[in-house]
């Protein structure tokens, strides 16, 4: 039996709602909140006299105080302000978003600002609070869930969260990972399984494999971190605008209150198209036309209207799953069970696609609410518990890697590896006596880095002048247990070493970045293709071979005078050259004997179909 | 099912590493002090944490030559001793460590299949259920937040090496190109034992026809083709009385007589019978030797001809074109085993890993020792695997000596020198290569570079 000081609570930290949980005598247990209710609004406000509200209490008085009322701050924690999704929220939201010192995002709530990890913080204190109430004891040790798909900045500032809220962040776990956990835990099964995740905020895709004796392993997942139930809500509420425009030719979206009560009806309706046909958006008193006389918002809605309003929004999840199971090269017939997680897959439309799509019923097995706050209880429990027979084998979301010359990305760790791993390329400078060198470390998809994230950057110098490609620099990634990524540089020269543990969550921006790109002054490495090398070679092993057939040709045509035994001799020296270039696996020099190569091997041509 | 092999061979720790040397705090430099090669690649992997026989693998040196280098440089004041590190305190327990220790060990050596511990034809669903199990064992969230010590980075690393092992032998293509590269592997390993059967073969035949020879009194029939139970030598001292009781006992010799007109002494009988049995011996031999030459002139596989070229030659080794012969073949099997150590040597190469890829190179070179190509790759690859410089050095060497005229094997030979701290060699060696390669900026810049840090 633990000790009490050794107690973990996992915690759902969602977009709309959060949830705790813990594992009570081997079983994993839902902690309700003093309303009796498992699930808590992740809604905090401050009031006119300064008291801070968390839960169902914040959201109550929303309608009141929306602009001192912070709804759905996941979906700004970790980004940076110049983020295209930060933009969104801020043209949006009922409270007031501005920008922060380190490019950062700040929630001003009565004239005092707030970081999205303090926001964040106030939501997961009254989770440990909800939880210490019902334990009857001071808990610390948390493991936290984020969206599989979180960048490092996002999972690092949720970590800074969880510590501001006085919590001893043991590990962070994916969302659909812990969903698969809290289904597979004491089970025995040998499975694999996909979990369709879309919850309040974000869309998940997880396929894993649950091994019979307790490995949990992640084949591959995938996501999109602005993508969830707010967006269908977002759908209704312009739907509603729209048609209140049409009718009395007024913006509701000028009234923040007025935006705030249409948020709370297009949630409202949203949830209960889940179960009626129909139902009806009551809005008396919404707002006051020019003439002084107050006007209602009375309009019907059905299941038919809203699935067409979010049919798009469907179709990108369904076209992520499918991308996902070909990175898990697998068939779908190989996905031995699919569960749902998150409140947007009661939509029965939901239900429908991914039953469509995966050709095979969603498991009844998980509480799509319940089950990722359960998850990372059983992961907490796992890690601090040694003779438990469970662990996780994870991946990481996103491939990570360094900016290199021309503003491109090059990949160390794909996406998908199974952590802990580390990876090594070597590289080279990329401008003739470079001494120093910026490493710029990146997470993401896109071949052009600055459509990547930017984990943080880092500098080499004292490197020898030498033309550029000719000082190599070795460039090694590691991803520990807890998903902490450190860099490190090395010149093989010198042996001289630079490192870096990627934990920053603010650094340069993504216009700083594409500055960088388009700087002729940047100093980056350049990749040392082997691809690139071998078509090099190729390319002047075949000149090579031309040009010794023709030869004595040329010999016997030429050597009579003098320019032509110089012009011989400068050949031979060529060809000897790009030999040597190409036993020393040179590219650069490889690539300029090509050149030199092909002129020969023209002037040579030349000559021989002169005489001929 | 890898207990089994677990549990064979564990490695047992070095007990008789107590000390651990240590560069000395103030030592002036080495200039004016006659050190050997050996002794200057020691002072560059000294590090205070590697102990004797850490070191002797390092360098591929024999501990006692190790030790004798490393008196050397104490007694110079170049280097200290220091007690060994005492031990971590680990939340470990004592059989666990002992199996990721012998794990660990053997980490490099072992196949995909053998680390896995699943038969090379083992289906998915074996892949993956060893994997699973040595991933549950390894992985370092079974000790969170547990002191690890550097238990920890074995744990990683094997881990890492498992997880490649499993994502290699549970995808289609990848798997198919590993089985291939095992192939080539496996190809050449059994090359090598075949070399060793004939040997051992021949040594077979030759006993078995001596003990016709001796036994018999008909010519020494030709031993069938079975192999025979090799038998214990017998000693010549033995044979000889053996004879002369045959001789004296009254049996009927089993040849005619000699001609009486020349009266016999029993040393002379012995002798006349010596002889006799010698040259019935050379006549079963040289009739088997061409029984494997003929065998050797059927088969098609160059590898089959020369091991029984190479029996030939063994129970014939005066005959010359036997000889010949067999020097041919063991030749054509010797390159027909280099390309296949080539073979995975780029395969190696290609994947980054520089340990296999030196030791397929060294194999090409032992199959073509004069291939100046190979003995620089393999340097080479000593170089970037952090090998043995000695090696690599001896290596680096002879490709030079073999073409001499090519800058680029220079470049090689200079890298090991930098690399093992004997700059003037270096410098040595990129003066050459730039007077091959006068225009070569590569070249130029090295030296440059090895002036400024002389």
């Amino acid at each position: 039996m633990a000790t009490s000081s050794e107690r973990v609570i996992g915690i759902d930290l969602g977009t709309t709602n959060s949830c705790v949980a813990i594992v009570e005598n081997g079983v994993p247990t839902v902690i309700p909140n003093r309303g009796g209710y498992k699930t808590t609004p992740s809604m905090i406000a401050v009031t006119e006299a300064g008291k801070r509200l968390v839960g169902h209490i914040a959201k109550r008085q929303a309608i009141t105080n929306a602009e001192n009322t912070v709804y759905a701050a996941k979906r700004l924690i970790g980004r940076k302000w110049s983020s295209p999704q930060v933009r969104n929220a801020v043209a949006t939201s009922s409270y007031r978003i501005v920008e922060g010192p380190h490019q950062d995002v700040r929630i001003v709530l009565r004239e005092k600002e707030y970081s999205v990890a303090e926001i964040s913080a106030m939501v997961l204190q009254e989770m440990k609070v909800i939880a210490e109430d019902y334990l009857g004891e001071p808990v610390t040790k948390a493991v936290i869930t984020v969206p599989a798909y979180f960048n490092d900045n996002q999972r690092k500032a949720t970590k800074d969260a969880g510590e501001i809220a006085g919590l001893d962040v043991i590990r962070i776990i994916n969302e659909p990972t812990a969903a698969a956990l809290s289904y597979g835990y004491g089970r025995n099964i040998e499975k694999i399984v996909a979990v369709y995740d879309f919850g309040g905020g974000t869309f998940d895709i997880s396929i894993l494999e649950i091994g019979g004796n307790g490995v949990f392993k992640v084949i591959a997942t995938a996501g999109d971190t602005f993508l969830g139930g707010e967006d269908v809500d977002a759908r209704i509420i312009d739907w509603l605008v729209q048609g209140f425009r049409e009718e009395h030719n007024i913006d509701l979206r000028q009234d923040r209150m007025a935006l705030q009560r249409l948020k709370d009806a297009a949630e409202k309706a949203k949830c209960e198209l889940s179960s009626v046909r129909e139902t009806e958006v009551n809005l008396p008193f919404i707002i006051s036309s020019g003439r002084n006389e107050a006007l209602h918002l009375q309009r019907s809605i059905d299941r038919q209207t809203l699935e067409e309003l979010s049919a798009d929004l469907i179709e990108r999840t369904v076209d992520i799953c499918r991308q996902t199971l070909e990175d898990a090269r697998l068939d779908k017939d190989e996905i031995e069970e699919v569960l749902l997680v998150g409140g947007m897959t009661r939509t029965p439309k939901i239900q429908m696609a991914v039953q469509g799509f995966f050709e095979r019923e969603p498991s009844k097995g998980v509480h799509p609410d319940e089950c990722v706050a359960l998850g990372a209880a059983v992961q907490g429990m796992a890690l601090l518990d040694q003779s438990q027979q469970m662990i996780l084998l994870d991946v990481t979301p996103h491939a990570l890697g360094i900016m290199t010359q021309g503003g491109y990305f090059e990949e160390l760790i794909p996406q998908n590896t199974t952590v802990p791993t580390h990876r090594q390329k070597i590289f080279t400078t990329s401008r003739d006596n470079q001494t120093a060198v910026k490493i710029l470390v990146m997470q993401g998809e896109s071949e052009r880095a600055d459509e990547n994230e930017l984990l943080g950057e880092f500098i080499l110098t004292g490197l020898r002048r030498a033309p550029k490609g000719q000082v190599e620099i070795e460039v090694t990634f590691e991803i520990n247990a807890d998903g902490i990524v450190s860099v490190r540089a090395k010149d093989l020269e010198t042996a001289k070493e630079q490192s870096i543990d990627v934990t920053a969550s603010s650094g340069l921006t993504r216009d700083e970045v594409q500055k960088m790109v388009s700087s002729a002054k940047d100093q980056l490495v350049e990749r040392r293709s082997t691809e690139e090398f071998e078509a090099a070679k190729q390319e002047a092993e075949r000149l090579v071979g031309e040009i010794e057939r023709l030869f004595p040709q040329v010999e016997q045509i030429v050597a009579s005078s003098d320019f032509g035994r110089d012009a011989i001799e400068k050949a031979r020296a060529i060809l000897e050259k790009a030999r040597n270039a190409v036993k020393r696996h040179d590219l650069v020099a490889v690539k300029e004997q090509v050149e030199g190569l092909s002129r020969t091997h023209r002037m040579f041509r030349g000559v021989v179909a002169k005489k001929n | 099912m890898w207990l089994c092999w677990l549990s064979t061979d564990c490695e047992e720790a070095d007990l008789g590493e107590t000390r651990i040397p240590k560069l000395a705090a103030r030592s002036g430099g080495t200039a004016g002090l006659s050190l050997d090669v050996l002794d200057v690649l020691l002072l560059s992997v000294l590090d205070g944490k590697k102990g004797v026989s850490e070191l002797a693998s390092l360098l591929a040196t024999a501990e006692p030559e190790l030790e004798t280098s490393l008196r050397r440089l104490e007694s110079s004041g170049l280097i200290a001793f220091s007690d060994p590190l005492p031990e971590e305190p680990l939340d470990l327990e004592p059989d666990r460590r002992t199996r990721i220790d012998s794990l660990y060990a053997k980490m490099r050596d072992l196949d995909h299949y053998a680390l896995l511990g699943v038969p090379r034809g083992g289906d998915k669903k074996a892949v993956k259920r060893a994997y699973y199990d040595l991933a549950a064992f390894l992985h370092p969230d079974r000790f969170f937040r547990k002191r690890l010590g550097t238990y920890k980075a074995k744990m990683e690393a094997l881990f890492e090496r498992v997880t490649a092992a499993h994502d290699t032998l549970t995808d289609k293509d990848k798997r198919a190109e590993y089985d291939a590269y095992l192939a080539e592997s496996d190809r050449s390993h059994g090359i090598e034992s075949l070399l060793e059967d004939a040997l051992a073969e021949a040594k077979k035949a030759e006993a078995a026809i001596e003990k016709a020879a001796a036994d018999t009194s008909e010519p020494a029939a030709v031993p069938s083709a079975a192999p025979r139970v090799p038998t214990a030598p017998i000693d010549d001292a033995v044979r000889r009385q053996m004879l002369a009781r045959r001789l004296m006992g009254g049996r009927a010799p089993s040849r005619p007589a000699p001609p009486p007109s020349s009266p016999m002494t029993t040393a002379d009988a012995m002798e006349s019978l010596k002889r006799r049995y010698q040259e019935r011996l050379r006549a079963a031999r040289q009739a088997q030797a061409r029984k494997y030459a003929d065998i050797a002139g059927e088969a098609k596989d160059p590898v089959a001809a020369a091991n029984a070229l190479r029996v030939a030659a063994t129970l014939a080794p005066d005959d010359p074109e036997i000889r010949r012969k067999s020097a041919e073949a063991q030749e054509a099997a010797g390159t027909v085993l280099a390309e296949s150590y080539r073979k995975q040597a780029v395969y190696e190469e290609k994947n980054g890993q520089w340990p296999e890829a030196a030791k397929s190179w060294r194999l090409v070179v032992r199959g073509r020792p004069n291939d100046a190509m190979a003995c620089e790759r393999a340097a080479n690859a000593i170089l970037k695997a952090e090998g043995s410089l000695h090696d690599a050095s001896t290596l680096g060497q002879r490709a030079v000596a073999l073409e001499p005229n090519n800058a680029a094997f220079r470049v090689t030979l200079a890298n090991v020198y930098v690399a093992a701290g004997l700059s003037l060699n270096a410098r040595r060696e990129l003066d050459a290569a730039a007077q091959l390669a006068p225009d070569d900026a590569t070249v130029q810049a090295l030296r440059k570079r090895a002036g400024e840090s002389s």
